[in-house]
């Protein structure tokens, strides 16, 4: 892989088009993401905002088009391993406890198991560590989600609605922690109708295209 | 902790939970059993020679219907997603999943199976053939079936669907594992029998969690 | 291969077909009752020679022919193209194979000695039982090629077969059980090639049930590449247990052939083959049919569909 400087793209999209139940959701979509930007993608409902994030993923692969990753320390073209995905389901089962499933989420990721507690009580949910997510609230299960972004070792993060069922505090502490890493290098792409107060780069999806 | 060791440990963990998803299969195994001689007869002799069929034949489906639920309730929450976008092979975690789901499911199996081929009046040194081919089937039947439920994952109300796929790739260990033990009921050797079984399970271990992961993937829409 | 392309020269078609119609005749003649070692020499002789010209020599004709065949197929444009061309001449060959074995088998060949005039549903049941066979090994082969190469027409292609095999698997059962009932005094028995039969039809049905239950063509599509794939080694393992369960309860088998394979007598064997072949070709043609009108389905968007259409 080509060493990649700070300002050169880690993502490339080229002519990236989807059809889905016999209707184009997005054609020729193309766009260069570096290091560190955030970037949102806005549109409707039924735009395909989700459709465009899972297959940035690498998990929906009926697409045309092309989408390339360069991300430095990648062990592979797909970077999978740099990626972390947090989708509008949670993730969680409900009948194991908050510690139990990002233990689990964890292992499977390479991220480190030991900073589980310092992340959940960064969401402000010291002392949930060991109950059962049945128990919680929605707001409290997305928290329990969204206490990865708190662990280290990922560069890009696609986050599919991260701001669901969040109350204020919440959502000034989660654009807090995105802007601050977005600063320390990591490529933040989300989709919310909630519009980050920084700088933040744009995709409409639906009407007139990228 | 390795991805397969911590996948082992949350399935086991999930299972523990919700003992009924254990429970319920055996007592589906033990109640079809059952059911044979008030349809049929109670008579020994035409039980005996009905016993490894009906047995393997009740153990086949209580396998099959408890996979159903065994990508399902991961798909509904979306930790089937992250599983799925999680870097390296799928393999070793669909592997643990398939062996936790077999220790859970499969095993109980094999352990109540002599009692049932007890009351079904097989002669007690045939009971030894019986656990055994299970030991060795019923594993081979969990993880070609699960191909069938990755397949059948975002298909709502799969279940008869995923019947009708996995039944017909059930018939080869069927064949072999009631014919084993109606061998021994013949007072024939069975061991070239139960080294056909092992070999299919073999065959279904190694290249069945690439296709089960492939077939994962594919439901996701890749 | 280098960048630029050689041509394929005319005279490597001319070659290769010849050394297909040898390798035909050559399989005939292995069929037949007492094989003609003249004609098996001299034409083993002949096959050695074209392979050497062709394969040997010039390899690089069959890998571009390869690689220029692969691309056009797997291009909805080009199939639609090719197959449109190949599509009368096949018509026309399975009609006339069908035509010729069918009245030929059922009309002129001699009657059996045990079984009379009620074995001439052969001429129906085996073309049937190994184009369901086939059927599902092209299936497999499909699967394989848009598991692994991501092929859009390999796909495609699966959705034509399986209701076609599957079709021809019942026809197989039917004749099958037509033929039991004069032969066993009963129109069922569980004769292990008539079960594999049963069993492969369900496996038709199950990548038929698959495919029809996901909204989605091209998920549809992979998920029954799969289990086609899949059910290929499945096929084969069947094949082996039933056998085994077979001998092991030890029923009767209804055979033509008898025990050594090739005891047919000549006079019944080629309008057999003559027949199995015309099936081969109804079988690509009923395919063919399905797989273009899928194709312009799929690619209704397109504009060379709407130019085709106009």
């Amino acid at each position: 892989m080509s060493p990649t400087t700070p300002t050169s793209p880690i993502l490339r999209v080229e002519q990236l088009g989807c059809e889905r139940d016999e209707r184009i959701l997005f054609r020729d979509l193309a766009f260069q993401a570096c290091a560190g930007e955030i970037w949102q993608v806005a549109g409707a409902n039924g735009t395909g905002k989700t459709t465009l994030l899972r297959i940035l993923a690498g998990l929906h692969g009926f697409h045309d088009g092309r989408v390339r990753w360069q991300v430095p320390g990648a062990r592979h073209a797909s970077a999978h391993d740099q990626i972390l995905f947090l989708g509008h389901l949670a993730g969680l089962r409900e009948e194991l406890t908050a510690q139990e499933n990002l233990r689990w989420l964890c292992a499977l990721h390479d991220q480190p198991a030991a900073m589980i507690p310092a992340a959940l009580s960064a969401v402000g949910l010291a002392g949930y560590d060991d109950a059962p997510v049945a128990t919680m609230s929605a707001g409290q299960k997305r928290r329990v989600a969204l206490a990865r972004l708190w662990l280290p070792g990922k560069a890009v993060w696609i986050l599919d609605e991260p701001f669901t069922a969040i109350d204020a505090t919440g959502v000034e502490m989660i654009e807090q922690r995105l802007r601050k890493q977005a600063a320390a290098g990591t490529l933040v792409i989300y989709t919310s109708h909630h519009r980050l107060a920084t700088d933040t780069r744009q995709i409409h999806l639906g009407g007139q295209g990228a | 902790m390795s991805v397969f060791a911590a996948t082992l440990r949350r399935e086991l963990l999930l299972g523990l939970r919700t003992p009924a998803e254990i429970i319920n299969p055996l007592f589906f195994f033990v109640v079809v059993v059952s059911l044979f001689p008030l349809a049929l007869t109670p008579s020994p002799e035409t039980l005996r020679l009905l016993a490894p069929g009906v047995v393997w034949v009740a153990a086949l489906l209580a396998v099959m219907l408890s996979l159903d639920s065994l990508f399902r309730r991961d798909e509904e929450c979306g930790a089937l997603e992250q599983l799925l976008v999680a870097p390296g092979e799928l393999y070793l975690p669909v592997l643990a999943r398939l062996c936790a789901h077999w220790l859970l499911t499969g095993l109980p199996l094999v352990l109540v199976a002599p009692l049932l081929g007890y009351m079904t009046y097989l002669p007690v040194e045939v009971l030894d053939t019986l656990w055994q081919s299970l030991l060795l089937g019923t594993p081979a039947l969990t993880v070609i079936g699960a191909i069938g439920a990755a397949l059948t994952v975002s298909v709502r109300r799969g279940g008869i669907l995923l019947a009708l796929l996995v039944l017909p790739l059930y018939v080869p260990v069927l064949v072999f594992g009631a014919g084993s033990v109606g061998r021994a009921l013949d007072g024939m050797e069975v061991s070239s029998v139960l080294a056909v079984l092992g070999a299919i399970l073999a065959l279904a271990v190694s290249l069945g969690p690439f296709a089960v992961a492939l077939g994962l993937r594919i439901s996701s829409g890749d | 291969m280098t960048e630029t392309a050689r041509p394929v020269p005319g005279h490597f078609y001319l070659w290769s077909g010849l050394g297909l119609l040898v390798a035909v005749a050559l399989y005939v003649f292995w069929q037949a009752p007492q094989p003609n070692r003249t004609v098996l020499v001299v034409g083993g002789y002949l096959l050695s020679v074209l392979f050497y010209f062709g394969a040997v020599r010039y390899p690089h004709w069959y890998w571009q022919a390869l690689v220029r065949w692969y691309h056009q197929l797997g291009s909805p444009r080009h199939f639609y193209r090719i197959s449109g061309v190949l599509l009368p001449y096949l018509v026309a060959l399975s009609g006339g194979l069908l035509l010729v074995g069918l009245i030929w088998g059922l009309a002129f060949s001699p009657p059996h000695h045990e079984q009379g005039n009620s074995y001439r549903i052969i001429y129906l049941h085996v073309p049937a039982a190994s184009g369901a066979m086939m059927g599902y090994m092209a299936m497999g082969i499909c699967g394989l090629v848009s598991l692994v190469w991501r092929m859009k027409m390999a796909e495609v292609a699966i959705k034509a077969i399986a209701p076609f095999g599957a079709t021809l698997a019942a026809v197989a059962l039917i004749t099958g059980a037509i033929w039991g009932r004069p032969t066993w005094g009963t129109y069922w028995i569980w004769d292990a090639r008539l079960t594999s039969m049963l069993i492969l039809f369900f496996m038709y049905l199950g990548v038929m049930g698959l495919q029809n239950a996901i909204a989605d063509p091209r998920q549809a599509g992979r998920a029954a590449s799969l289990l086609s794939l899949v059910g290929i080694i499945n096929v084969v393992i069947v094949r082996y247990s039933v056998d085994w369960w077979h001998s092991l309860h030890q029923g009767s088998s209804m055979s033509i052939f008898g025990a050594g394979g090739s005891q047919i007598h000549p006079s019944m064997l080629a309008p057999l083959l003559i027949s199995m072949f015309g099936t081969y070709f109804l079988f690509a043609v009923a395919v063919l049919i399905r797989t273009r009108t899928e194709v312009l389905w799929r690619e209704r968007r397109s504009r060379w569909v709407k130019e085709v259409l106009r």
